[in-house]
């Protein structure tokens, strides 16, 4: 069971999902629940010898139903595989199954917005090293989208339009691009190395890209990936996050863009949210985005 | 010598979902969806044999 409660001071809902506690948390190699279920081996979440992506609900979720949705997306087979390794055409056809599955939460009465997103290493949370994503199906419109709502009104028209035209007229934060994508290092990131792939046309969410563009996507998603191993030569922790159109009904708005948080600003440093972050809401850097964007777009180019 | 006897294969359990529905075509992938015995849904996606192949 999980309960939402209203945080006054803040404005915003917090979700109390006390089961998941009792989560599995870094289980040995051979008791991976994602990998398949081999001859004389245990039974894991997915009862077949093979597969290529799985989706299933969470054993443990954040929302369920009636009020939401938790899936878990199983990228591969292969434990040891990664988003930025996966074969082009597996990456490709997670695109798909991305929009499927906003299609299909979307439509339901219960979900206002579908939340897709990978936590990438322990320094992010992670509690399973089998590469695979999340789905969320919030039963409400969560505080960052409802701020790129209010940046639409804001600008007067769509901000990730305004602001993708403002990166290209700049170019100096711009580190890749695709036929349907660019991606850069915000003017103003948060994080060291944040970066943001961006569809070039306006597309609402996946649902509204030809099949030429989630082609793309996945290719800018994969070489931004890429490029982020080879910036240390390590495996590089980050949270990417699939910004799409609400589904709640007359929520409008939307810009299918995927945003990066990384934590690491050095080969072994991580950015805390400490006081300033935590307490007052205002990120402090110890880097400019422009010399993050050469260091990247360099890393990128050695990765291709 | 005597040859060494392969150990037979063990059946994969696949007991533990059932096919819900039959499965269908959704742009380029198949979809088979399944009920797991706790209830909760699992859905496999595989890229369809007639795809068009990758550029």
């Amino acid at each position: 069971m999980t309960e939402l409660r209203f945080n006054e001071l803040r404005g915003e809902m917090v979700d109390y999902a006390i089961h998941r506690q009792e989560r599995t948390f870094l289980p040995a190699r051979d008791h991976c629940p994602l990998c398949p279920t081999r001859p004389g081996g245990p039974v894991t979440e997915i009862p077949f010898a093979s597969y290529e992506i799985a989706v299933f609900d969470n054993r443990f979720p954040a929302f369920e139903s009636p009020r939401g949705a938790a899936e878990v997306v199983v990228y591969s087979d292969d434990h040891d595989a990664s988003f930025a390794t996966l074969p082009a055409a597996r990456a490709e056809a997670l695109m798909w199954v991305w929009r499927e599955r906003y299609e299909e939460l979307g439509a339901r009465p219960d979900i206002d917005y579908v939340y897709i997103f990978e936590n990438r290493g322990v320094e992010v949370g992670v509690t399973l090293h089998h590469p695979h994503g999340q789905i969320y199906g919030y039963p409400f419109l969560p505080p960052i989208p409802a701020l790129e709502l209010a940046a639409d009104e804001r600008l007067g028209g769509c901000a990730p339009c305004a602001l993708l035209a403002r990166e290209l007229g700049d170019g100096s934060r711009i580190v890749h691009e695709t036929p349907a994508t660019v991606t850069y290092v915000p003017e103003a990131a948060r994080w060291a190395y944040e970066a943001h792939v961006v569809m070039r046309e306006h597309r609402e969410s996946l649902a509204a890209c030809e099949a030429t563009e989630l082609r793309s996507l996945a290719d800018a998603l994969q070489s931004l990936a890429r490029g982020y191993d080879a910036l240390f030569d390590r495996p590089f922790p980050y949270v990417m996050a699939v910004h799409q159109a609400p589904t709640a009904a007359a929520a409008g708005g939307g810009h299918l863009h995927v945003e990066f948080y990384p934590p690491l600003r050095t080969a072994e440093k991580l950015k805390y949210l400490a006081g300033s972050e935590q307490g007052a809401g205002t990120f402090i850097s110890d880097t400019l985005p422009e010399e993050s964007a050469e260091t990247l777009r360099a890393a990128i180019a050695r990765a291709a | 010598m005597p040859p060494v006897e392969e150990p037979a294969p063990q059946p994969v359990v696949e007991t533990a979902a059932t096919p819900a529905g039959e499965p269908r075509r959704y742009g380029p992938l198949e979809l088979a969806r399944y009920r797991k015995d706790d209830g909760r849904s699992l859905t496999l996606f595989a890229q369809a044999a007639d795809r068009e192949p990758p550029q």
